[in-house]
């Protein structure tokens, strides 16, 4: 997407001090990402080998960074990051997640986006794809939302609208049909305090 | 109706990531690069075991492949997925890729579809097996299972005509 950050080479990052989390239950795709955030300078890497196991370890340390398989058996990656987003301790709550993921089908990657992820990744995992995204992160400033049915980052960020194909309405929008006014007018005050009528010289 | 709270959390990673010291992009994907690397031969010999195991397994010669279900068959085409780091077998992710789709909609219409299975086992033991195959072809191979897939999916939602087998 043209409006994200762009990552140049000679950019200088400092993954030195970050406390990363790994979770796959394949430990040859565990060593993969192990070996890609190790080149990148990461020193603290906690390797876990399933959902369930992960969620034992946010609930006692804090993470800087999570870096999920998407597909597990027990606790998957999509249920890690909502557990996380809705429940999950204070000092991890907000941690970015990267959701990492065989197979992209549709549906997995619109749960990836329902379940608190930030970013998802498809596999066979490339270290530019890894950083880029986690520069993508630290760069964006993007808000958090919380609501009955959705916690994590916005997923409308950057006033970009709905991704294309979808109605991008949330459940407490307006109706695009105007109808019937449900607030009482505006006093003429009101009206002329945001019109705001002012003399220019010219 | 749910009410929506925004706010702001703290961006932890931009204050490590961007704090003056560490290295620089290249050098950094470089590294990556260089200790997965060190992983390229382990990878390859899981991804030729796995193939064997899906030939074995799920090939034309295998007996009561019938009677396994396609899951089983997309967990291990996924792992394959899972270790293709090395660019020996350029092709080889996309492959499987659409041999997943391909296993989706066999599960979704529990009804295996072979003809497109056996090719797909094919193409996966002609890319790992002959490491001097052009790229072009390569890419032929990836695009002719994709047409393929959708053929089959055409076929496959279609009512069946009379006297068809």
């Amino acid at each position: 997407m043209t409006s994200r950050p762009k990552m140049l080479p000679s950019t200088k990052v400092n993954l030195e001090k970050l406390d990363v989390m790994l979770v796959d239950d394949n430990s040859q795709a565990l060593d993969i990402l192990a070996q890609v955030v190790s080149g990148f300078g990461v020193r603290s890497i906690v390797r876990c080998a399933s959902g369930d196991e992960a969620k034992t370890k946010l609930l006692k340390g804090a993470y800087d960074l999570v870096l999920t398989d998407a597909q597990m058996p027990g606790l998957d990656g999509y249920e890690l990051a909502s557990w996380l987003r809705h429940s999950g301790p204070d000092q991890n709550r907000f941690v970015p997640v990267l959701l990492i993921t065989a197979h992209t089908r549709h549906s997995d990657v619109a749960r990836a986006r329902d379940c608190g992820a930030n970013y998802l990744i498809a596999k066979p995992v490339t270290p530019k794809t890894v950083l880029e995204r986690i520069y993508w992160v630290a760069r964006e400033d993007r808000m958090f939302v919380e609501s009955d049915t959705y916690a994590g980052p916005d997923r409308r960020f950057r006033r970009e609208g709905p991704p294309p194909g979808m109605t991008g309405r949330r459940s407490g929008d307006l109706s695009a049909a105007v109808g019937h006014a449900e607030t009482p007018n505006l006093s003429q005050d009101e009206i002329d305090s945001l019109m705001k009528p002012t003399k220019v010289s010219i | 109706m749910s009410q929506a709270r925004r706010y702001r959390v703290p961006n932890r990673l931009r204050a490590m990531l961007f704090d003056g010291g560490g290295k620089q992009v290249n050098e950094a994907l470089a590294d990556a690069e260089a200790r997965l690397s060190t992983l390229a031969e382990a990878c390859d010999t899981t991804v030729r075991n796995l193939i064997v195991e899906i030939e074995s397994a799920f090939g034309p010669a295998s007996r009561g492949r019938e009677r396994s279900s396609p899951r089983n068959l997309y967990n291990l085409v996924a792992r394959i997925i899972d270790s293709s780091i090395s660019q020996a077998s350029p092709g080889l992710a996309e492959i499987c890729a659409s041999f997943c789709d391909l296993l989706d909609r066999c599960e979704e219409q529990n009804r295996w579809d072979w003809p497109a299975v056996d090719v797909h086992i094919a193409a996966l033991h002609l890319l790992s097996a002959d490491a001097s195959l052009p790229a072009a072809a390569r890419l032929r191979i990836v695009s002719g299972l994709a047409q393929l897939r959708q053929r089959r999916a055409e076929a496959a939602d279609s009512p069946p005509r009379s006297g068809s087998s």
